[in-house]
Protein backbone atom coordinates (compact mmCIF):
# COMPACT_ATOMS: atom_id res chain seq x y z
CA UNK A 1 0.00 0.00 0.00
CA UNK A 2 1.23 3.58 -0.78
CA UNK A 3 2.42 5.91 2.08
CA UNK A 4 0.13 8.05 3.20
CA UNK A 5 1.99 10.98 1.97
CA UNK A 6 1.49 9.91 -1.56
CA UNK A 7 -2.05 10.70 -0.52
CA UNK A 8 -1.26 13.82 0.88
CA UNK A 9 0.71 15.29 -2.42
CA UNK A 10 -2.65 14.10 -4.14
CA UNK A 11 -5.15 15.58 -2.24
CA UNK A 12 -2.93 18.99 -2.17
CA UNK A 13 -3.02 18.94 -5.82
CA UNK A 14 -7.06 18.22 -5.99
CA UNK A 15 -6.98 21.27 -3.91
CA UNK A 16 -5.42 23.39 -5.76
CA UNK A 17 -7.43 22.05 -9.02
CA UNK A 18 -10.94 22.48 -7.20
CA UNK A 19 -9.60 26.33 -6.69
CA UNK A 20 -9.13 26.94 -10.39
CA UNK A 21 -12.44 24.98 -11.52
CA UNK A 22 -14.60 27.00 -8.64
CA UNK A 23 -13.22 30.42 -9.29
CA UNK A 24 -13.82 29.37 -13.04
CA UNK A 25 -17.06 28.44 -12.84
CA UNK A 26 -17.36 31.42 -11.03
CA UNK A 27 -15.92 33.43 -13.83
CA UNK A 28 -18.07 32.25 -16.50
CA UNK A 29 -21.26 32.90 -14.47
CA UNK A 30 -20.50 36.62 -14.50
CA UNK A 31 -19.68 36.22 -18.56
CA UNK A 32 -22.78 34.67 -19.04
CA UNK A 33 -25.07 37.44 -17.14
CA UNK A 34 -23.42 39.96 -19.26
CA UNK A 35 -23.30 37.93 -22.33
CA UNK A 36 -27.38 37.50 -21.59
CA UNK A 37 -27.92 40.93 -20.44
CA UNK A 38 -26.53 42.38 -23.97
CA UNK A 39 -28.60 40.00 -25.41
CA UNK A 40 -31.40 41.29 -24.17
CA UNK A 41 -30.72 45.02 -25.05
CA UNK A 42 -30.44 43.62 -28.49
CA UNK A 43 -33.39 42.00 -28.52
CA UNK A 44 -35.19 45.31 -27.53
CA UNK A 45 -33.34 46.55 -30.48
CA UNK A 46 -34.35 43.78 -32.51
CA UNK A 47 -37.99 43.98 -31.63
CA UNK A 48 -38.29 47.52 -32.82
CA UNK A 49 -36.64 47.12 -36.10
CA UNK A 50 -38.74 44.17 -36.61
CA UNK A 51 -42.00 46.26 -35.98
CA UNK A 52 -40.20 48.93 -38.60
CA UNK A 53 -39.12 46.11 -41.15
CA UNK A 54 -42.95 45.07 -41.37
CA UNK A 55 -43.59 48.13 -42.90
CA UNK A 56 -40.34 48.16 -45.46
CA UNK A 57 -40.35 44.78 -46.23
CA UNK A 58 -43.83 44.61 -47.34
CA UNK A 59 -43.24 46.57 -49.88
CA UNK A 60 -43.18 44.27 -53.88
CA UNK A 61 -39.64 46.23 -54.85
CA UNK A 62 -38.50 44.25 -51.08
CA UNK A 63 -39.14 40.81 -52.40
CA UNK A 64 -37.53 41.56 -55.93
CA UNK A 65 -34.89 42.73 -53.81
CA UNK A 66 -30.95 41.37 -55.27
CA UNK A 67 -30.65 40.54 -51.76
CA UNK A 68 -33.69 38.80 -51.50
CA UNK A 69 -33.86 37.00 -54.99
CA UNK A 70 -32.55 33.38 -54.81
CA UNK A 71 -30.01 33.24 -57.26
CA UNK A 72 -29.61 30.33 -59.96
CA UNK A 73 -27.60 29.10 -60.81
CA UNK A 74 -25.99 29.18 -57.51
CA UNK A 75 -22.11 28.89 -57.73
CA UNK A 76 -19.97 30.17 -55.14
CA UNK A 77 -20.71 29.51 -51.39
CA UNK A 78 -19.54 31.23 -47.91
CA UNK A 79 -20.18 29.32 -44.40
CA UNK A 80 -19.28 31.99 -41.63
CA UNK A 81 -18.69 29.63 -38.45
CA UNK A 82 -19.12 31.54 -35.24
CA UNK A 83 -17.42 29.49 -32.17
CA UNK A 84 -14.89 29.94 -28.90
CA UNK A 85 -11.58 31.23 -29.22
CA UNK A 86 -10.79 28.86 -25.79
CA UNK A 87 -11.78 25.03 -24.82
CA UNK A 88 -12.64 23.96 -21.22
CA UNK A 89 -16.39 24.55 -22.35
CA UNK A 90 -17.75 20.76 -22.42
CA UNK A 91 -18.72 20.04 -26.04
CA UNK A 92 -19.40 23.88 -27.09
CA UNK A 93 -17.03 23.65 -29.77
CA UNK A 94 -17.32 20.09 -31.27
CA UNK A 95 -20.55 19.99 -31.33
CA UNK A 96 -20.58 22.82 -33.65
CA UNK A 97 -17.94 21.77 -35.64
CA UNK A 98 -19.26 18.23 -36.20
CA UNK A 99 -22.45 19.81 -37.52
CA UNK A 100 -20.72 22.19 -39.69
CA UNK A 101 -18.59 19.46 -41.13
CA UNK A 102 -21.03 17.79 -41.79
CA UNK A 103 -22.83 20.34 -43.09
CA UNK A 104 -19.70 20.75 -45.52
CA UNK A 105 -19.62 17.35 -46.54
CA UNK A 106 -23.72 17.41 -47.73
CA UNK A 107 -23.82 20.45 -49.17
CA UNK A 108 -20.58 20.85 -51.32
CA UNK A 109 -21.77 19.05 -54.19
CA UNK A 110 -24.26 22.21 -54.35
CA UNK A 111 -21.80 24.86 -54.76
CA UNK A 112 -18.72 25.11 -57.94
CA UNK A 113 -16.90 26.59 -54.49
CA UNK A 114 -17.56 26.40 -50.97
CA UNK A 115 -15.24 28.86 -48.53
CA UNK A 116 -15.86 29.23 -44.94
CA UNK A 117 -14.99 32.45 -42.83
CA UNK A 118 -14.56 31.90 -38.64
CA UNK A 119 -15.01 33.68 -35.88
CA UNK A 120 -13.07 32.07 -33.13
CA UNK A 121 -10.52 29.76 -33.21
CA UNK A 122 -11.55 26.42 -31.93
CA UNK A 123 -13.64 25.78 -35.35
CA UNK A 124 -10.94 27.16 -37.61
CA UNK A 125 -8.33 24.75 -35.61
CA UNK A 126 -11.05 21.80 -36.39
CA UNK A 127 -12.17 22.74 -40.01
CA UNK A 128 -9.19 24.25 -41.80
CA UNK A 129 -8.42 20.89 -43.76
CA UNK A 130 -11.61 20.08 -44.77
CA UNK A 131 -12.49 23.67 -46.53
CA UNK A 132 -11.20 26.49 -48.00
CA UNK A 133 -10.57 29.65 -45.63
CA UNK A 134 -11.73 32.48 -46.64
CA UNK A 135 -10.69 34.79 -43.60
CA UNK A 136 -10.91 35.00 -39.93
CA UNK A 137 -12.75 37.53 -37.79
CA UNK A 138 -10.26 37.73 -34.58
CA UNK A 139 -10.65 39.13 -31.44
CA UNK A 140 -14.41 39.35 -31.28
CA UNK A 141 -15.78 35.69 -30.24
CA UNK A 142 -15.36 36.36 -26.33
CA UNK A 143 -17.25 39.66 -26.04
CA UNK A 144 -18.57 40.39 -29.14
CA UNK A 145 -19.92 44.11 -29.69
CA UNK A 146 -22.30 45.55 -32.69
CA UNK A 147 -19.59 47.21 -33.88
CA UNK A 148 -17.79 43.87 -34.64
CA UNK A 149 -21.01 42.44 -35.99
CA UNK A 150 -21.02 45.64 -38.14
CA UNK A 151 -17.45 44.93 -39.18
CA UNK A 152 -18.33 41.41 -40.65
CA UNK A 153 -22.01 42.09 -41.96
CA UNK A 154 -20.82 45.15 -44.25
CA UNK A 155 -17.89 42.94 -45.30
CA UNK A 156 -20.40 39.90 -46.24
CA UNK A 157 -22.68 41.92 -47.59
CA UNK A 158 -20.77 43.58 -50.13
CA UNK A 159 -19.32 40.31 -51.16
CA UNK A 160 -22.51 39.18 -51.62
CA UNK A 161 -23.27 42.37 -53.74
CA UNK A 162 -20.25 41.69 -55.66
CA UNK A 163 -20.91 38.67 -56.81
CA UNK A 164 -18.51 36.71 -55.26
CA UNK A 165 -20.83 34.83 -53.33
CA UNK A 166 -24.35 33.66 -54.34
CA UNK A 167 -25.62 32.03 -50.95
CA UNK A 168 -23.94 33.16 -47.10
CA UNK A 169 -24.46 30.81 -44.56
CA UNK A 170 -24.27 31.72 -40.82
CA UNK A 171 -23.31 28.52 -38.43
CA UNK A 172 -23.51 29.17 -34.65
CA UNK A 173 -24.51 27.44 -31.14
CA UNK A 174 -27.95 29.05 -30.44
CA UNK A 175 -28.52 29.66 -27.06
CA UNK A 176 -31.42 27.50 -24.79
CA UNK A 177 -29.52 28.01 -21.42
CA UNK A 178 -26.57 27.14 -19.59
CA UNK A 179 -27.05 23.98 -19.83
CA UNK A 180 -28.48 23.49 -23.49
CA UNK A 181 -26.88 24.82 -26.41
CA UNK A 182 -28.03 23.48 -29.87
CA UNK A 183 -25.93 24.12 -33.49
CA UNK A 184 -28.00 25.12 -36.13
CA UNK A 185 -27.04 26.58 -39.61
CA UNK A 186 -29.07 29.15 -40.75
CA UNK A 187 -28.67 31.20 -44.36
CA UNK A 188 -28.15 35.03 -44.04
CA UNK A 189 -27.84 35.63 -47.59
CA UNK A 190 -30.24 36.02 -49.85
CA UNK A 191 -32.22 37.39 -46.72
CA UNK A 192 -34.88 34.77 -45.99
CA UNK A 193 -38.03 37.20 -45.64
CA UNK A 194 -40.63 34.97 -43.47
CA UNK A 195 -37.74 35.28 -40.43
CA UNK A 196 -36.91 38.75 -41.17
CA UNK A 197 -40.74 40.21 -39.88
CA UNK A 198 -43.95 39.53 -40.15
CA UNK A 199 -45.85 41.48 -43.00
CA UNK A 200 -47.45 44.48 -41.99
CA UNK A 201 -50.82 45.26 -43.05
CA UNK A 202 -51.56 46.11 -46.95
CA UNK A 203 -50.86 49.35 -48.28
CA UNK A 204 -48.30 50.65 -45.71
CA UNK A 205 -47.00 52.77 -48.51
CA UNK A 206 -50.13 54.77 -48.30
CA UNK A 207 -49.11 55.98 -44.54
CA UNK A 208 -45.67 55.97 -44.81
CA UNK A 209 -43.44 57.94 -45.76
CA UNK A 210 -39.70 56.87 -46.95
CA UNK A 211 -36.68 59.03 -47.15
CA UNK A 212 -35.04 58.07 -49.07
CA UNK A 213 -37.16 56.13 -51.85
CA UNK A 214 -37.65 52.66 -50.89
CA UNK A 215 -35.39 50.91 -53.44
CA UNK A 216 -32.62 52.57 -51.45
CA UNK A 217 -34.28 52.44 -48.20
CA UNK A 218 -35.06 48.56 -48.92
CA UNK A 219 -30.98 47.96 -49.71
CA UNK A 220 -29.77 49.93 -46.38
CA UNK A 221 -32.49 47.99 -44.18
CA UNK A 222 -31.83 44.66 -45.56
CA UNK A 223 -28.00 45.56 -44.78
CA UNK A 224 -28.93 46.29 -41.26
CA UNK A 225 -31.17 43.20 -40.63
CA UNK A 226 -27.78 41.23 -41.86
CA UNK A 227 -25.69 43.17 -39.15
CA UNK A 228 -28.84 42.57 -36.56
CA UNK A 229 -28.67 39.08 -36.97
CA UNK A 230 -24.94 38.55 -37.18
CA UNK A 231 -25.30 40.73 -33.61
CA UNK A 232 -27.71 38.29 -32.19
CA UNK A 233 -25.87 35.11 -33.55
CA UNK A 234 -22.49 36.53 -32.01
CA UNK A 235 -24.02 37.24 -28.87
CA UNK A 236 -25.67 33.78 -28.41
CA UNK A 237 -22.25 32.68 -29.40
CA UNK A 238 -20.82 34.04 -26.46
CA UNK A 239 -23.58 33.21 -23.92
CA UNK A 240 -23.56 29.51 -25.16
CA UNK A 241 -19.80 29.47 -24.71
CA UNK A 242 -19.55 31.02 -20.68
CA UNK A 243 -22.85 28.72 -20.09
CA UNK A 244 -20.86 25.49 -21.30
CA UNK A 245 -17.73 26.62 -19.67
CA UNK A 246 -20.05 27.33 -16.31
CA UNK A 247 -21.67 24.09 -16.43
CA UNK A 248 -18.43 21.99 -17.66
CA UNK A 249 -16.51 23.43 -14.50
CA UNK A 250 -19.07 22.94 -12.27
CA UNK A 251 -19.26 19.54 -12.88
CA UNK A 252 -15.36 19.24 -12.92
CA UNK A 253 -15.83 20.88 -9.36
CA UNK A 254 -17.84 18.11 -8.31
CA UNK A 255 -15.94 15.26 -9.90
CA UNK A 256 -12.57 17.08 -7.89
CA UNK A 257 -14.98 17.06 -4.73
CA UNK A 258 -15.53 13.17 -5.06
CA UNK A 259 -11.76 12.12 -5.94
CA UNK A 260 -11.13 14.01 -2.73
CA UNK A 261 -13.67 12.53 -0.69
CA UNK A 262 -12.19 8.97 -1.97
CA UNK A 263 -8.83 9.93 -1.94
CA UNK A 264 -9.12 11.10 1.81
CA UNK A 265 -10.62 7.82 2.28
CA UNK A 266 -7.83 6.09 1.13
CA UNK A 267 -5.08 8.28 3.09
CA UNK A 268 -6.55 7.85 6.04
CA UNK A 269 -6.32 4.07 5.56
CA UNK A 270 -3.19 4.29 4.63
CA UNK A 271 -1.93 6.21 7.71
CA UNK A 272 -4.45 3.65 9.97
CA UNK A 273 -2.45 0.66 8.37
CA UNK A 274 0.72 1.89 8.84
CA UNK A 275 0.36 3.01 12.28
CA UNK A 276 -0.99 -0.79 12.54
CA UNK A 277 2.07 -1.96 11.59
CA UNK A 278 4.20 0.05 13.76
CA UNK A 279 2.79 -0.87 16.73
CA UNK A 280 2.85 -4.97 15.64
CA UNK A 281 6.56 -4.44 15.58
CA UNK A 282 6.73 -2.81 18.41
CA UNK A 283 4.43 -4.93 19.94
CA UNK A 284 6.54 -7.69 18.90
CA UNK A 285 9.77 -6.59 19.74
CA UNK A 286 8.73 -6.08 23.27
CA UNK A 287 7.37 -9.69 23.26
CA UNK A 288 10.83 -10.85 22.06
CA UNK A 289 12.41 -9.28 24.85
CA UNK A 290 10.74 -11.20 27.79
CA UNK B 1 -45.60 73.68 -27.02
CA UNK B 2 -46.76 70.06 -28.10
CA UNK B 3 -44.26 67.49 -27.35
CA UNK B 4 -44.08 63.79 -28.69
CA UNK B 5 -42.44 60.67 -27.15
CA UNK B 6 -38.73 60.14 -28.39
CA UNK B 7 -36.44 57.03 -27.70
CA UNK B 8 -32.96 56.32 -28.93
CA UNK B 9 -31.93 52.98 -29.28
CA UNK B 10 -28.49 51.35 -29.98
CA UNK B 11 -28.17 47.23 -30.30
CA UNK B 12 -26.41 47.71 -26.67
CA UNK B 13 -28.45 50.40 -24.86
CA UNK B 14 -31.18 52.73 -24.54
CA UNK B 15 -29.36 56.24 -25.23
CA UNK B 16 -32.28 58.28 -24.79
CA UNK B 17 -35.99 58.10 -23.95
CA UNK B 18 -38.35 61.14 -22.78
CA UNK B 19 -40.81 63.82 -24.15
CA UNK B 20 -39.26 66.55 -27.08
CA UNK B 21 -40.96 69.46 -28.73
CA UNK B 22 -38.66 68.98 -31.98
CA UNK B 23 -35.61 66.63 -33.10
CA UNK B 24 -33.71 67.80 -36.03
CA UNK B 25 -31.53 64.75 -37.76
CA UNK B 26 -29.28 64.42 -40.81
CA UNK B 27 -31.13 62.64 -43.01
CA UNK B 28 -29.66 60.65 -46.10
CA UNK B 29 -31.97 62.77 -48.64
CA UNK B 30 -31.64 65.55 -46.46
CA UNK B 31 -32.24 67.23 -43.20
CA UNK B 32 -35.36 66.15 -41.16
CA UNK B 33 -37.15 68.15 -38.63
CA UNK B 34 -40.06 66.36 -36.79
CA UNK B 35 -42.52 68.40 -34.42
CA UNK B 36 -45.13 66.69 -32.58
CA UNK B 37 -48.02 64.76 -34.69
CA UNK B 38 -45.97 64.38 -37.53
CA UNK B 39 -47.15 62.38 -40.02
CA UNK B 40 -45.69 58.70 -40.12
CA UNK B 41 -42.37 58.35 -41.64
CA UNK B 42 -39.65 56.07 -42.26
CA UNK B 43 -36.12 57.62 -42.92
CA UNK B 44 -32.60 56.59 -43.04
CA UNK B 45 -30.53 58.67 -41.28
CA UNK B 46 -26.45 59.59 -41.87
CA UNK B 47 -23.87 59.65 -39.29
CA UNK B 48 -24.27 62.84 -38.07
CA UNK B 49 -25.37 65.62 -35.49
CA UNK B 50 -29.05 64.93 -33.75
CA UNK B 51 -30.57 68.09 -32.15
CA UNK B 52 -33.33 67.72 -29.65
CA UNK B 53 -34.82 70.66 -28.00
CA UNK B 54 -37.05 70.01 -24.98
CA UNK B 55 -38.50 72.24 -22.38
CA UNK B 56 -35.88 72.13 -20.36
CA UNK B 57 -33.49 73.27 -23.13
CA UNK B 58 -31.20 71.76 -26.03
CA UNK B 59 -29.38 67.82 -25.81
CA UNK B 60 -27.21 67.21 -28.43
CA UNK B 61 -26.41 63.09 -29.65
CA UNK B 62 -23.82 62.25 -31.71
CA UNK B 63 -24.98 59.54 -34.50
CA UNK B 64 -24.00 56.89 -36.57
CA UNK B 65 -25.74 55.38 -39.88
CA UNK B 66 -29.75 54.62 -38.25
CA UNK B 67 -33.27 54.92 -39.05
CA UNK B 68 -35.85 57.03 -38.11
CA UNK B 69 -39.18 55.86 -37.99
CA UNK B 70 -41.93 58.57 -36.60
CA UNK B 71 -45.29 56.87 -35.82
CA UNK B 72 -48.24 58.01 -34.05
CA UNK B 73 -47.10 60.58 -31.96
CA UNK B 74 -44.04 58.82 -31.32
CA UNK B 75 -40.20 58.76 -32.72
CA UNK B 76 -38.05 56.19 -32.30
CA UNK B 77 -34.50 56.41 -33.63
CA UNK B 78 -32.60 52.87 -34.34
CA UNK B 79 -28.92 53.60 -34.47
CA UNK B 80 -25.39 51.76 -34.87
CA UNK B 81 -24.01 53.86 -32.14
CA UNK B 82 -25.37 57.37 -30.53
CA UNK B 83 -23.79 59.47 -27.80
CA UNK B 84 -25.13 62.11 -25.68
CA UNK B 85 -22.42 65.30 -26.37
CA UNK B 86 -22.55 68.77 -24.57
CA UNK B 87 -22.27 70.76 -28.09
CA UNK B 88 -21.65 70.67 -31.45
CA UNK B 89 -17.89 70.71 -31.26
CA UNK B 90 -17.73 67.73 -29.18
CA UNK B 91 -20.22 65.92 -31.67
CA UNK B 92 -17.67 66.54 -34.36
CA UNK B 93 -14.70 64.73 -31.66
CA UNK B 94 -17.60 61.78 -31.54
CA UNK B 95 -17.78 61.03 -35.07
CA UNK B 96 -14.13 60.87 -35.54
CA UNK B 97 -14.01 58.30 -32.98
CA UNK B 98 -16.75 56.42 -34.68
CA UNK B 99 -15.09 57.03 -38.28
CA UNK B 100 -12.00 55.93 -36.27
CA UNK B 101 -13.80 52.59 -35.37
Amino acid sequence: MASYRIYNARLASLRSMRRVTKTMKMVSATKLRRAQAAEERATRFSGRMGDVAGHVLALPEARAHEFVLPRAPVRNGLLIVLSADKGLCGGFNANLVRFAAQWIEEQRARFHKLRAAFCGRRALAALRDRVEVRNVYDGVAARPDFRAALRIGRDVTDAFAARQYDEVHLAYNRFHSAMSQEPVIERLLPVPLDTAAAPAAPGPRAEHLFEPEAPRLIELFLRQLVCLRLHSALLQNAAGEHGARMTAMDSATSNVDNLTLRYTKLRNQARQSSITGELIEIISGAEALK
Amino acid sequence: MATFHLTILTPEQVVFEGDVESLTAPGVAGCLGILAHHTPLLAAVRRGVLHVRREEGRKYFAVDESFLHVNGNAAVLLADAAVEVADEHAARQAHEAMVRG
